[in-house]
Order: C-alpha cells, then structure tokens, then sequence
C-alpha cells in the first residue's frame, strides 16, 4: 500500500456516512479540480470553498476529504509522484541499451508532463509552501527523476561527470516544465516531437 | 542564502532609483526568493533595511508596488542589454552567441530576480503583468531573427518556441541549485541554450510507452 493510499484510508475510516454513500471519485475530482484552480489563479488566491464549488460541494464537504488545502496539494504531488516513479522503473528495467533507456526516458517525461501540466507547475512554483513532508517528497522525487535520467546519459556521455550529467537533465527538466505553457501553439503530435527535439539536443550539448 | 545587487543600469541609467529604495528592492528581492512573496510581509522587509512600517509606505505604496518594481527594472535592464546586443551590428552567428552569453550572465549575476520573475510573476498586477509579459515577448523576438537566417529551414513558429526554450531552460535552471562551480554552470548552459536553437531536430521519438493502466482507477474503493 503506497503512502496516499494509507492516507486516503485513514480519512475514510473517519467519514462518518454508511460506506453506499461514499462517492469513490469524489476524492479525485477534487484533487482534479484543485490542481487546474492553482495553476490558474495560484494557490494562495485559492480557497477551499473554490475547490468545493468547482466540483459541486460545499466547503465544509470538502473536509470530509481533506484536512486542509496543503493536504490536497501534497496528496496530487504524491499521487503523481507514485505514478511517475512505477513507470520510470519500469522503462529503466525493460530498456537495458542506454541510448534507447534515455529516449524512452525523455519521450516518457513529455507525455507526463503534457498530462499534468497544470500540477507541475503548481509544484514548481509553490514548493516552498510545503510542509515540510511535502516538500521531502517533491524533493525526494526530483532527485529520483533526475537520477534515472543521469544513469543512461552517463553511459552515453563518457565525456560527462556525473555532476555534470545531473546538471544538464536538471536544466532540461526543467525547460520541459516551463514549455508546458506551449501547448496552444502547436498540435500536440508536433509539440512532443518537437519538445523530444529539443530536450535531446540539451542533453547531448556541450559534448 | 546568498544575496544578491540588483542590477546596475536600472539605477543608473533610464530607471533612477534613490539609494534607499534601492536597498529596500535588493532585501525584498531576496525575502521573496527565500520565503515566496506571499509570506513575506511589509514587516519583514521594513526590518531588513531598519525601517518602520510608515517610513517603508513613503518609499512603496505597497509589496506589490516592490514586486512590480523589482521585476520591470530588471525587464527594462534585459531589453537594454539586448538592444545592445542587436545594435552592434555583427553577423547573426555572432550576434545569437552575444545574445545568449548576456542572458547567461544576467541569470547568474541576478539569481533571485530571475527566480521570483518565475515563481512571483503572477502576483503582479494585469497592467504590469502586461508591460513584462511585454518585455519578455521582444526579448524573444530579437533572438528569433539571427536564429532564422542561421536556419532558414525552420518554420516562425518552431524558431520562436525554440527560442523560448532556450531562455526559459536558462531562467529556470536557477530553481535548483547547481552543483558545478559558477564557470562550468556559464559554459554549461551556453551550450546547452545553443544546441536547442541550433542543434534540436531530426530525432524521431520513440513508439509511446504504454499508458498506465491505472489511470482512471479512483483513490478510494
């Protein structure tokens, strides 16, 4: 059982309704919701009663849910976070060539990205506004992703420190978070072909 | 947490600011990188330079005046250099390289501006917004017609967003701390910001990994 699914039995067990009226995609919608509320108006301008609106409960339903608006935030962070690792493990063991690992790697970085856009970056920007367990985990997951990405590139690039290697995928990394905002400006087979373009250009730089 | 000038020609040259309202910009540009805007108060940054809060409201009228401030300076002080950059006249591989050297420096000499432009951005007001928003559009602008008589081959559209990333990927790489010394970090993203104007294209992605299958499973049942 992974951390948020203890989290979200805890709350459960407290939910005082009979189980048949529990709705199991209220937890997600609101989740949903919230994140597109942050991206959009920031996360301090974002109260709880917005997210309750948005997903047609009251503020105070809300709170059946979750703790506070910190505990939304973190819970999407680690959902994703959970999400993103079991896939990137999965490419890494199912792709020993390092060529290959590193552009499924980056391939695999794109679509996440362009499918939670709005929580990226939410995270980026209001990362300090963490509890401290929230900002450990983003932090924990960013070395992770990081990690991963440098493994191959190393290989690949006997030219590059590992220091080094860690610097260029931090910087494409998060060149590809900023790049989410392209999403208007191209259709979205083009905008990943050209975002795996340029990020592999980033990464092979310098050389 | 190192803390950082502001830079020099927006108090020297055409955006004259007093020595006083230059030290409470400097502590405010910092609070904000360290704390975020919203928990920096008028308070903490009064107590920076040793100013009581009435004394603080004579210079700004508010912390969003200092953000605005803050920002738009080093906005007017980008254009500058890139005006400077475009008016010398050098051939376009020459001009691109000076372009991208300047804003490398303008990131690692001003990390905490460069930073809360970012992350601080939204807390401006709309008529600010617009006039950086503004800035930023121009900026990119100027870089993106060297790059195209280097690359007649690529399309306005992928030449502007290729510019974009370049300066987005150089502003964003301040989010996370480096761990090379400061030279390696400079040769490092001019490389890195070259290569994805000049270098990007050609690759063809690899087939789609499988979506997750979980996808739409909910977090509770």
């Amino acid at each position: 059982m992974t951390a948020t699914q203890a989290a979200v039995g805890d709350q459960v067990a407290e939910d005082p309704r009979p189980r048949a009226k529990r709705r199991p995609y209220r937890k997600q919608q609101i989740l949903d919701a919230a994140i597109g509320l942050f991206a959009e108006q920031g996360y301090h301008a974002t109260g709880m009663n917005d997210i309750g609106a948005a997903v047609g409960i009251t503020g105070p339903g809300i709170y059946r849910h979750f703790a506070s608006k910190e505990a939304i935030l973190e819970a999407a962070l680690e959902q994703a976070a959970d999400r993103t690792l079991a896939q990137v493990q999965a490419i890494a063991e199912g792709t020993p060539d390092s060529k290959d690992r590193l552009e499924q790697l980056v391939a695999h970085g794109i679509t996440s990205l362009l499918e939670n856009k709005a929580l990226f970056t939410t995270a980026l920007n209001e990362r300090r506004n963490l509890s401290e367990a929230g900002h450990a985990l983003f932090a924990r997951s960013q070395r992770l992703r990081i990690q991963e990405w440098a493994q191959p590139l190393t290989k690949l690039r006997p030219d590059l420190t590992e220091a080094e290697a860690r610097f260029l995928v931090t910087i494409t990394q998060a060149m590809l978070i900023s790049s989410a905002r392209f999403h208007d400006e191209m259709p979205e087979e083009r905008l990943r072909e050209f975002l795996f373009n340029t990020a592999m250009a980033a990464l092979l730089s310098g050389s | 947490m190192a803390t950082e000038s502001i830079p020099r020609d927006s108090t020297t040259d055409d955006v004259p600011e007093s020595g006083r309202r230059r030290e409470i910009l400097l502590a405010a540009i910092n609070l904000f990188r360290e704390r975020g805007y919203h928990a920096t108060g008028m308070t903490d940054i009064g107590a920076a330079v040793d100013l009581t809060g009435p004394a603080l409201y004579r210079h700004f009228e508010s912390k969003e005046a200092i953000l605005e401030t803050a920002l738009l300076n080093a906005a007017r002080y980008m254009e500058n250099k890139v005006a400077t950059a475009i008016d010398a006249g050098s051939e376009p591989a020459e001009t691109l390289q000076r372009l991208i050297a300047d804003l490398v420096r303008t990131v690692l000499d001003y990390p905490a501006v460069t930073a809360i432009a970012i992350t601080e951005r939204r807390h401006m007001s709309d008529r600010a917004k617009a006039i950086y928003d503004r800035s930023t559009r121009l900026r990119a602008a100027e870089w993106v017609g060297p790059l195209k008589t280097l690359r007649p081959d690529l399309t306005e559209t992928e030449a502007r967003l290729r510019v974009r990333c370049a300066q987005d990927m150089l502003a964003a790489s301040l989010l996370t701390p480096s761990q090379l010394g400061s030279d390696a970090t400079g040769a490092r993203l001019e490389a890195a910001a070259r290569a994805i104007l000049l270098d990007a294209g050609g690759r063809l992605m690899p087939p789609q990994w499988p979506a997750d299958a979980d996808d739409d499973v909910p977090l509770t049942g």
